[in-house]
Formats: C-alpha cells, structure tokens, sequence
C-alpha cells in the first residue's frame, strides 16, 4: 500500500477545536445511528481528536458481539459468507439435477429394452405354444421355405388367435406365418397359388432357406409402422382372397438363405415335394441404415412395440410381442411387399402383409416370377414374359432378352437380381438368362 | 445533577404531539412515567442537539430515537425500583462482559463495572443531590452502546491519572535525576509544505481524514478502522491506497503553485518528518485528558455533562 507523504501525519495531528462529542453520539456513531450531516461533524472531530478516538476504538464491541444497531444502510449487504454458500448450494442443485434427468433416461431406455426383450422371449414361448404341427396343404401349396432356424423366427400361430398381439406379430414376421394358421394353409403359400404352380412347373419355384423372423425392410416412419404394426382388429385374418403364395419377403442379403428356418415347427408340417421349389422373393431391399435410424426413431420418442400390448392381458406377453416387433425391425424388416397372387396377378402390400392390392402391369398377362429391390421391380411368366418397373409398379416395360440371337421364350420360372443391375432369370427348361446392366444386355448362359 | 427530571420549560407542541404519539408504545407508563413527562424528556433530547434537531424534523428526530431506552433509562434515574429491575435484569452482566472486554483482564473489568455501576445507581451525589450518570443518556445510540462508551472513558481517564501519578522512588531507580536536557527540536517543516498539506487535508471529506487519522497516527488496524465504519476491511485499505497517491499529487501541485520546481516539491514530500511526528504526538498527549474527560465539562452544553 502506498504510503503518504512524510507531511501528513504531521499536519494530521492538529489539536482538536470544538466540543467533544457527547459519549450517546460516539455510541451512536459506531452504531452507525447519526443522519449523514452529524456523522461528518462527529467524524471531523475524531479526526482531530486522538482522545475521542481511543475511546470510541475502545467502546467498538467484538465482532461476534457487535449490536444490531449496526445493521444499518451502511452495513454492505453483499456478504461473502453467504454468497459462497449460495453458490455451494446452487452448485447442489444443479449438479443433482443432471443426474436426476441422466438417471431417468437411462431408465427410461433400460426398461424399455428389457420389456422388448422379455415380450419377444414370450412371443416366442407363446408361438411354440400355439404352432400347429402341421397343416395339410393346399394342393399344390408348397411347403413354406420360409421357415426358420431361430426362436426369433417361429411360425406364427394360427389365425384363431385373435389377440392384437399376433396380427402385430404376424405382421412383423410376415404374412405367410398368418396364412398358415388362418386357413390351414401352409405359411409360405397361398390358396391354390403354390399349387397350381407347382404342379405346372416342378421347378418353377425354388424354396429358399427360412429368413430369419422379418421378410424385408421397413418402409415408412416409425410412427406408421408403429401404427400398422398395431392391432386394428384382434383376430383378423389375413385375406384369403388372393392369398399371396409366394409373400415371402426376405432380408436383401437373404436370397441365398430363403427362410427355409422361418417355421422351425411349421417346417415339418409343411409339405415339401423336394424338387419343387418356391421361389421366394424380397419385397423389398433392406435398407438397414434407414431401419436402424427408424428403429432408434421409435425407442427414442417410447413409440415401441408397446402399442402392440394394448389388449394384452399380461405384461409377459407384452414383453415378448414387444421383443418380436423389436426383431423384426431390427432385421430390416420392410412395410411395403410384392407378392403373386394364385391367379398370376402382381399384389402390393403396404402394411407387411395384410392387405394386398393388385399392381396392374399388362392386361391380361399372368406371372410366376417375381423379383423386387426396393421400387425396382421385375416380373416374369410363361413364354418369356417379362417386365421391369423402377418405379414400383408405376411404369412398366417390357423386357425381351435376346443374346446370342436368340430370345428367351421359356417360361421364366425365377428372377433374381441382387440389385437393380445385376439380375438373372432362370426359365421352366434350365435356361439360364444373365443381365449386369439392368437389363439393357442379356447373356444366355451355356 | 438531579436525581430526577427537572421541570424545564413547557415543551414545544410538536414534542407534545409525538409524545403523545410514542407514549403507548415506549413503555413509559411501566415505569410510571407521564406523557408530560415524557414531553419534558423529549423536549431536553431536542434542545441538546439542537443543530442536528433544526436540521431535521423534529419528529423525525424523535423517532429516530431508542424511546424504549431512553424511558428506562430516565426511569432509573428517577429511582423507579421496577425500571432498576428492568436495567439490572439486562444490563449487570453486560456491564462485566464490557469490563473485561475493554480492560482484558476480569478483575480489572469487574472492578471497572462495579465503578461504573455505582455511577449509574447514583451512589455518588454532588452538592446533595444524587448524580446518575443515567441522566445524560439521550437515547441516540443503544444503552448498552452507551455504556461501552462510559465505561471505555472511566477506563482511559484511570489509566492517565494512573500514569501521571509516578514514585519518586521509581523515578530514581529509573534515573531519572540523569535524564539529559531535550535536544534541541526539530526544524520545522518548509511552510509551503506545510500549507499546501492542509490544503490538501481540509479538502478531505471527514471520514478519508479520520482513516488517515487512526491508521497514521493511533496505528489502528485495518480491521479495526472498518468496524468502526462498518464497512469492509478491503475497502480502507483501498481507501487508503486511494489517499496516499491523491495526497501526493495534489501536494505537489500546491508547492508547484507556490513557487517550487517539480524537483523540489518531490524532495520536499519525502523529507523525514518521523521525529517531528513523534514530537507532536507526545505534545498532544500531554494536553489531555483533563481537558478532555473531565469532571468538569469541555464546552458542553449547559444543563448537562458527560459525568
């Protein structure tokens, strides 16, 4: 601290002039008592007065002691003391706060994780239950090649059960499971359809091993799918008219692995007439980005497989439908799917399945074949018969292969393209057609 | 001194009509007090600290008294046996904290506590009549405040009476027979110096020179200068930083003015002065205390004293 000129104490020390304060007004003084104008008059005085000095330093009480009277406007009423425990206390809160809300996130998500779970662990315990051994098929219905290897991938049960909880399930793993159940049917085929083609052509349709539980991709937000997902109507059944016989969808990587492990127990009940084959198309490509990104959608905003255990009884069912539905998105499963109908008619679902609408493409064309990656469609039938959509059905043109000088005339009995370009169609007689462009070029393969 | 109120003059209304307003509620009538009588208190309050009183409402100033205080206080003074209980009740163990606090020594503070009661029950009378020190309680500031200041009074008043009281056998054993003749004083300071400095003080507002006052010359502590002003010790300590640095300025400017070059103002401002302090100290000290606390008044207001 600075110090002041040598000169100042000196001149300081002049001899006081004037009456002393009264001993009331020093008093009041430190108590800060005196109206402004007589605190300067008193403390002039003190500042000449080294006697009234050391008695009012004197007369100042302890600090712990110090009257209330000192606790006037002059006293400063921001006090560090309390401003540090404020601010400890105000750290208290906050701190306490985040992990309150951390903490009930974390719940959040942790119970909404374990009902998906223990609902798929009782969706599966359930479908054991209630698959049917077996069911005679159709004439000429081929056997489901979807069924399944895994829990995750039973049979869905029979159409008799008409809790929500299945029509949601069945949605979520595919028609075919509901099919079986309602009408007796196998799970992979339709009323007659399966049959008719397979009695045509022994190979017209080749069975692929069982997708796991969910046929395709998911399409729409989660809000939809939760929402189709949902039981409408407890015990509806999927349409028989026009009941797809090959709705099969399938993962996109799931062409070589058809879900021939989609019905552990319906598989044995399923009639296999070995050669022939059900060609089992993917409705659609999987896009398991997207899927993903709509599944985190749903858990994030609570709309999960919860909707689907609206009628249920028990928690324990709910769980497991929730836990099914949660394997099933997580498998890319996709909303919308292409099938044939028994009559060789091309059928667009939009909700997994349940209701199916005709897809006009040529009048009075029949086909057998399908082959679908998303809007990319591909459908074939006798005589060569083909034709191609990008656009989901929107437009269509028809595909002549030639290569070689010839044309494919037979029978297409398959179409397989793993994307839009890369595709190859198999006919009734073994002829093997390839195209790497889309279908711009064809080569017959020897 | 009077034992008991003395019948002044009437009061004015204005005093009658707060008087009237406070009676209720400033216990007077417990200790058998009239509202007159309380008039006649208020009236003297008034006309003590008449400056202070004229330059604000009387009612205001009234208010702004301990009433409660001043009525017990003025109540013991008139003897009142049920006001005594009152003050005895609050005030006798106060006595003795305050004792001890000021003397730092229980013995010394009991025995400064017994005195100062004696004064206050009036056991000391003066031309026959009891003295009670409780008369000239006013009601400015707190009892207990009062007290303190009382008894921090009796306490220095006993300790320069003591200290002005020597043995001549001390003083031989101390040698003082030897004592050297005082050297010669000190030259004064350069009277430009000296002027421009108490130009540059008397420009001060009061309460920058009573800090300049307790931390250069009684050497008060920070601590202690800011509980006298309450405020916070930080702020006298910028306070005084604050002085220091204008001080110097504007007495530089002043020896500039009269005349000085900047050269030599700056040698003026550091000349050693200690020992002329020193010497003004011990002067000043010989001047007090009689003059100060006495028995006899300072300049006090007729009518009333500080015992």
């Amino acid at each position: 601290m600075d110090q002041v000129p040598n000169s100042v104490p000196a001149r300081l020390q002049a001899k006081a002039t004037g009456n002393h304060p009264d001993l009331d007004l020093l008093a009041a003084l430190a108590e800060q008592a005196l109206p402004e104008r007589e605190r300067a008059q008193v403390l002039l005085h003190l500042s000449r007065c080294a006697d009234c000095r050391e008695v009012l330093a004197l007369a100042l009480p302890p600090v712990e002691a110090s009257s209330t009277s000192l606790d006037t406007a002059r006293r400063p009423g921001f006090r560090w003391p309390v401003l540090r425990w404020a601010a400890a206390a105000a750290c208290v809160v906050i701190v306490g706060s985040a992990v309150l809300m951390k903490r009930e996130s974390i719940m959040s998500r942790s119970m909404q994780t374990a009902r998906i779970e223990s609902d798929a662990k009782s969706a599966a315990s359930r479908d054991e239950r209630v698959a049917e051994p077996g069911q005679p098929p159709v004439e000429s219905v081929h056997p489901p090649a979807l069924a399944t290897s895994g829990p995750e991938t039973k049979v869905s049960p029979p159409a008799q059960e008409k809790s929500a909880r299945q029509s949601a399930l069945q949605g979520a793993l595919g028609p075919h499971y509901a099919q079986r159940g309602a009408t007796g049917m196998t799970a992979t085929s339709g009323p007659g359809a399966a049959g008719g083609m397979g009695a045509t052509g022994g190979g017209a349709f080749r069975r692929y091993p069982a997708a796991p539980a969910v046929p395709g991709p998911l399409q729409g937000t989660p809000d939809e799918l939760m929402a189709k997902m949902a039981p409408k109507a407890a015990g509806k059944d999927f349409p028989t008219e026009g009941r797809p016989m090959s709705e099969v969808t399938l993962p996109r990587a799931a062409d070589e692995q058809v879900a021939a492990e989609a019905a552990a127990p319906a598989a044995g009940s399923l009639q296999d007439n070995g050669a022939d084959q059900l060609k089992r198309e993917a409705p659609g490509k999987a896009k398991a980005p997207a899927a993903r990104m709509m599944l985190d959608r749903m858990e994030a905003s609570g709309n999960t497989v919860q909707a689907l255990g609206q009628n249920q009884p028990s928690a324990e069912a709910s769980r497991a439908k929730k836990s099914d539905l949660f394997r099933a998105v997580s498998s890319n499963l996709t909303v919308s799917r292409w099938t044939i109908s028994s009559d060789g008619k091309l059928q667009h679902s939009i909700d997994s399945g349940k209701t199916w609408q005709p897809v006009p493409v040529a009048e009075n064309a029949v086909f057998r074949a399908l082959s679908a990656n998303g809007p990319d469609l591909w459908v074939g039938g006798a005589a060569g018969l083909l034709y191609h959509s990008p656009d989901a059905g929107g437009r269509w043109t028809q595909i002549k292969p030639v290569s070689g000088g010839s044309t494919l005339a037979a029978d297409i009995a398959a179409i397989e393209f793993t994307d839009i370009r890369q595709g190859k169609v198999t006919t009734a007689n073994g002829e093997i057609w390839t195209t790497s462009d889309g279908g711009q070029s064809w080569r017959k393969q020897p | 001194m009077q034992s008991t109120t003395q019948p002044a003059a009437e009061p004015p209304a204005e005093v009658k009509a707060v008087a009237a307003e406070v009676y209720g509620q400033c216990g007077a009538s417990e200790f058998g007090i009239s509202c007159d009588e309380l008039a006649r208190i208020l009236a003297q309050v008034v006309d003590k600290y008449s400056e202070a009183a004229k330059a604000t409402p009387t009612r205001e100033f009234c208010l702004a008294l301990k009433l409660p205080e001043l009525v017990l206080a003025r109540a013991c003074a008139a003897g009142n046996e049920r006001a005594w209980e009152v003050f005895m009740a609050r005030y006798r163990e106060k006595l003795y904290e305050i004792g001890m606090q000021i003397t730092r020594e229980e013995s010394s503070g009991r025995e400064l506590a017994d005195s100062l009661y004696a004064d206050l029950y009036g056991m000391v009378t003066r031309d026959g009549v009891r003295a009670c020190k409780l008369n000239f309680y006013t009601g400015r500031g707190s009892i207990e405040g009062w007290l303190r200041t009382v008894m921090a009074q009796e306490h220095v008043n006993r300790y320069r009476r003591g200290k002005r009281t020597v043995s001549l056998d001390e003083e031989a054993e101390e040698g003082a027979q030897f004592a050297a003749p005082d050297p010669d004083p000190l030259p004064a300071l350069d009277p430009r110096l000296e002027t421009a400095t108490d130009e540059a003080l008397e420009a001060l507002p009061a309460e920058d020179r009573f800090v300049l006052a307790a931390y250069y010359l009684d050497g008060q502590t920070l601590a202690a200068i800011a509980r006298t002003l309450s405020v916070h010790e930080s702020t006298i300590s910028r306070k005084l930083d604050k002085l220091a640095k204008s001080l110097r300025k504007q007495i530089l400017t002043g020896l500039t003015r009269r005349g000085m070059s900047r050269r030599q103002a700056a040698e003026a401002l550091e000349a050693d002065v200690r020992d002329f302090t020193v010497n003004l100290r011990d002067r000043l000290t010989q001047d007090s205390p009689g003059k100060t606390f006495p028995h006899k008044k300072v300049g006090a207001p007729a009518g009333d004293g500080n015992g």
